[in-house]
């Protein structure tokens, strides 16, 4: 049972992966860590841009600051990442439900 | 117009569900707006306004939403305002005459937390996962 903490964690998690350059944040992640630096090199946006992304993936608890050296890389960290995956099954399981349901409905209205 | 497809395309993660029905547009309607119907789909009695900007009510207030499109015979649409257990989503029940009876296609995107996302102005949103599911509908 998700508990209401869970709950606006999930609503996070759709508001960091509904913006197309954190989503692209997200894929360069999951090939391997970089810095705010390294992600502004590779992408169409400022470094500070690049920041605020990372920040808002972080709240989500989709990514996580290491140190290495002088700089901070960010390792992805994709478990929150499943409850989306979760949500979609649930809902598309749920409107399956229905779409029968109203196929019994039309029947039995015809007779 | 602009306004509708930016947020479409901006909220892409949802569910896309069609099956096709031997009924014409006007009986899968009536049957989609039944109150029978709709206490099976959602476990408890609904309340639902017929209008644009109407409420939809499940249950003692389980859930509500807002309806978005009250278009007979074509397309109801309404926002599920995510209190409770769940997050904000849109449902868009789209229903379209085929081969002599109606193909009914149902999408739910879930919403980020702002319900209303409005863009700034110049906003070219790209396309990302499966471009055109939504835009579509």
């Amino acid at each position: 049972v998700p508990s209401p903490g869970s709950d606006r964690r999930l609503d996070a998690v759709f508001d960091a992966i509904a913006d197309p350059t954190r989503r692209e944040v997200v894929e360069r992640l999951a090939v391997e860590p970089a810095s705010a630096s390294a992600l502004a090199r590779q992408l169409p946006v400022s470094r500070q841009a690049v920041a605020k992304h990372l920040d808002a993936l972080e709240r989500a608890g989709l990514v996580e600051p290491q140190p290495a050296g002088r700089e901070v890389r960010f390792r992805l960290t994709p478990a929150p990442l499943v409850n989306v995956a979760e949500w979609a099954a649930r809902v598309g399981a749920e409107w399956d439900r229905r779409l029968d349901e109203l196929d019994r409905h039309l029947k039995r209205r015809r007779g | 117009l602009h306004y509708i497809a930016t947020v479409e395309l901006h909220y892409a993660v949802g569910v896309q569900r069609e099956q096709w029905y031997d009924a014409d547009p006007d009986a899968v309607w009536a049957a989609v707006v039944d109150p029978d119907l709709l206490a099976q789909w959602f476990g408890a009695p609904v309340t639902l306004e017929p209008e644009p900007g109407g409420r939809i009510r499940v249950g003692d207030d389980d859930r509500v939403g807002v309806v978005e499109t009250w278009s007979p015979g074509r397309r109801l649409e309404w926002t599920w305002t995510g209190e409770g257990s769940d997050p904000a989503s849109t449902v868009r029940i789209v229903l379209e005459p085929e081969r002599g009876g109606t193909r009914v296609r149902v999408v739910e995107v879930a919403l980020a937390a702002p319900a209303v996302y409005r863009p700034p102005v110049g906003f070219r949103p790209r396309r990302y996962g499966e471009p055109g599911a939504l835009a579509r509908l």
